[in-house]
């Protein structure tokens, strides 16, 4: 595939035809050529990248009464439930915090990669028909997809703040990490959403795994419980789920616990990169069939 | 390049490269996964456990097919080159491997400039978003910037009529509103390359019309367009060539009218006179209608297989519907051989029914001696619910006018005297 056959070249004027041999040539082969030209394609779509973000935020609370609040009450419901189970009934220590703040400064990252995900995995086969009809980088549909959860996530980080206020808590320095967890965050969403995704295309199994996925998941993570929990000689290997660095690295950077995410973040971020990386190379090489088979 | 060597003497005289360049491509299917079943890990494993046990590998080679194969050929700059074969003989499939939806399985292909394709209209429309918010996502889904779109906007929403609805999401429109504002999206596109696939069948006769006329001015300020219709008459207008592909191969390509009369020579629906013909699996009907028409009969002659001239072409058209179906009116179009429409009536236009609640039933009508002249002719036939198709069958069935002396001075008429059979009156002034 030639990167120079950008469908989105400028426009030029109605009647004036360039030449044929200056036109950019797009050459359709069996094989597809190397990464870097598709990365270099999926930069000249993210106009489109942005409409698909637009369309699913914009469809999302459509005929719902509540609306955006959906965003806030997700994590806020499930922190009320954990807050009377886990921090009253069983007093799960919680590094010194509060433990309502304890568990939605986590709640608010893992509400977003676990919506993220389930979003992502599904994204194609709920694109079936754009899949059939048209062409486009596949990687936007579930990238979309992912990207479309970040407003949530705002929405949600805004009410963590004003508990942190009403709790008279103030961010640390540390807060400046921020923008990094949640990138990171994104980056594990979108790995194991582009694994899931391609494999939902051939394997519908996958729609019914996701939802069980994400509930093992939430325990594998620290969210209900401090990771502290945990023998020292096991956290390295803990951290190899991603979501182990985001969510010790948020109370890190919000509340200061005493947790230093250092190795942690980085196991993490190790796997994330290690799992994206793969997952890239998997759904390219299924994204050629995607049209057939979904 | 020296213009000065002959060229292909089956290519018409185009200097300069070609627009779409083809060189033996394929596509290979596997028959399981082609199917609306989906594959199951369970399944998945379960042949992999077959074919350790040493079964898989030769049905794994029966399940596949080639749905394209050796297809090479050049458009030129400027070319309308109109796709036509049976469904399922390979175009849809072409297309989708020039506008890269698939890839193909061997072979290559080159085109130039930017590519539009058009394989479905209002692809990506969703229904809870506004007019005016499908434009621009179907527009940029289409892969237009959203500065063309902006400054092509009136343009488009003018050519759709839904200025007044440009607000009110699309849930709420007509499917005729929809194929309106989805094609306009489409002709706005300003791609070099358009490759169009059987979108003109929706949609009513005016805004079909409006289309075809867009596309022609596509085509007047130079751009190319490789178009796949079913209706012959949609090629014969627009296509400067034709290619014609039956069996996942290239079964001719050339000039307009000599490949579409080969290919309506290829294979006929012959309907003996008298006789009937089961329409429910008839490969003129588009995949995209459930079949409504179940049965088509013939009636009017005493002599089987062929209709002299002069005498009276009665038709049985039998339907039925999987729900009560409203403002019910069935049209026909007779086509000659060479695809030219020679007729068309609906029972509307005639002043006979048009039902305003049915599910099921037969239409009758009766062509009083339709004055053609002898040859092969075929029928289309389209059901209409107010204004939108239900179902439509190309060339259901043919019949055979039959030369008689209609004009009682002992000579038999015969094919050569054009289609139309009308009595003249002649006269001489001797001025010797």
């Amino acid at each position: 595939m030639d990167a120079s056959a950008d469908p989105n070249a400028a426009p030029r004027a109605d009647d004036s035809l360039a030449p044929v041999e200056s036109l950019p040539t797009t050459v359709i082969l069996p094989n597809r050529g190397f990464l870097g030209a598709e990365l270099v394609e999926l930069w000249a779509y993210r106009e489109l990248l942005g409409f698909f973000v637009w369309r699913d935020i914009k469809v999302r609370y459509k005929q719902t009464a509540l609306g955006a609040l959906w965003a806030i009450l997700q994590p806020l419901l499930t922190m009320v439930v954990f807050s009377l189970f886990f921090g009253k009934l069983a007093s799960m220590p919680s590094d010194g915090v509060p433990y309502p703040i304890f568990s939605f400064a986590a709640l608010v990252p893992w509400t977003f990669f676990a919506n993220a995900l389930a979003a992502s995995s599904n994204s194609l086969v709920g694109s079936a028909n754009l899949l059939r009809k048209i062409y486009f980088p596949r990687l936007i549909i579930p990238l979309g997809a992912v990207f479309a959860g970040v407003v949530d996530f705002f929405l949600a980080f805004l009410v963590l703040l004003g508990m942190m206020a009403a709790y008279g808590i103030m961010p640390t320095a540390n807060i400046v990490w921020l923008p990094f967890l949640l990138i990171l965050s994104v980056a594990a969403a979108l790995a194991v959403g582009l694994w899931l995704s391609a494999l939902n295309v051939e394997y519908r199994d996958v729609r019914h795994t996701v939802p069980f996925l994400v509930q093992l998941w939430l325990f594998a993570t620290p969210i209900a419980y401090p990771s502290s929990l945990l023998a020292e000689k096991w956290r390295i290997i803990y951290a190899l789920n991603p979501m182990v660095g985001v969510v010790d690295g948020f109370r890190w950077a919000l509340l200061d616990t005493e947790t230093m995410p250092g190795p942690t973040l980085l196991a993490s971020s190790s796997a994330t990169l290690v799992l994206l990386v793969a997952g890239l190379l998997y759904f390219r090489r299924m994204e050629r069939t995607f049209a057939d088979v979904v | 390049m020296s213009s000065e060597l002959p060229m292909n003497p089956g290519l018409p005289m185009n200097p300069g490269l070609p627009m779409i360049r083809v060189e033996g491509l394929g596509k290979k299917y596997k028959l399981g996964s082609r199917g609306g079943t989906y594959n199951t890990l369970r399944e998945r494993i379960g042949g992999a456990v077959k074919s350790r046990l040493g079964r898989g590998a030769e049905s794994e080679e029966k399940s596949e097919f080639w749905a394209l194969r050796d297809i090479s050929f050049e458009v030129p700059r400027g070319e309308i080159l109109g796709m036509i074969g049976r469904n399922g003989a390979g175009k849809t499939t072409l297309l989708k491997l020039l506008s890269r939806i698939t890839a193909p399985s061997e072979g290559r292909a080159e085109i130039r400039g930017r590519v539009g394709s058009l394989l479905e209209v209002g692809t990506g429309f969703h229904p809870e978003l506004s007019g005016r918010e499908n434009l621009y996502l179907s527009s940029a889904i289409l892969g237009m910037r959203k500065s063309e779109i902006d400054q092509r906007l009136d343009e488009i929403v003018e050519f759709a009529e839904i200025r007044r609805f440009l607000d009110t999401p699309i849930k709420r429109y007509s499917s005729g509103m929809r194929v309106r504002l989805a094609f306009s999206v489409a002709a706005h596109l300003d791609p070099d390359v358009l490759l169009v696939d059987e979108v003109l069948a929706v949609g009513d006769f005016a805004f079909q019309n409006k289309c075809l006329g867009k596309m022609g001015s596509l085509h007047d300020s130079g751009r190319t367009i490789l178009l796949v219709s079913h209706d012959l008459s949609v090629i014969r207008r627009l296509a400067t060539r034709v290619l014609w592909i039956d069996g996942g191969k290239i079964a001719g390509l050339g000039e307009t009218v000599e490949t579409i009369a080969a290919y309506l020579e290829s294979g006929s629906n012959e309907l003996q006179m008298g006789g009937r013909l089961s329409l429910t699996e008839h490969a003129g009907r588009s995949p995209r209608f459930k079949p409504v028409f179940q049965e088509i009969r013939l009636g009017g002659s005493d002599d089987p297989g062929l209709l002299p001239m002069g005498s009276d072409l009665e038709f049985e058209l039998h339907f039925e519907a999987d729900r009560e179906l409203h403002d019910v009116n069935p049209i026909i179009t007779l086509e000659d051989r060479e695809g030219i429409d020679v007729y068309s009536m609906s029972s509307k236009m005639a002043g006979g029914p048009v039902p305003e609640k049915i599910r099921s039933g037969v239409f009758r009508f009766k062509l009083e001696a339709p004055p053609l002249n002898p040859g092969v002719y075929y029928l289309t036939i389209r059901l209409l619910e107010g204004r939108r198709h239900v179902d439509m069958i190309e060339r259901a069935c043919s019949f055979e006018m039959v030369g008689r002396d209609v004009y009682g001075t002992g000579e038999v008429m015969d094919g050569q005297w054009g289609f139309l059979a009308w009595p003249s009156i002649w006269q001489l002034e001797d001025r010797s």
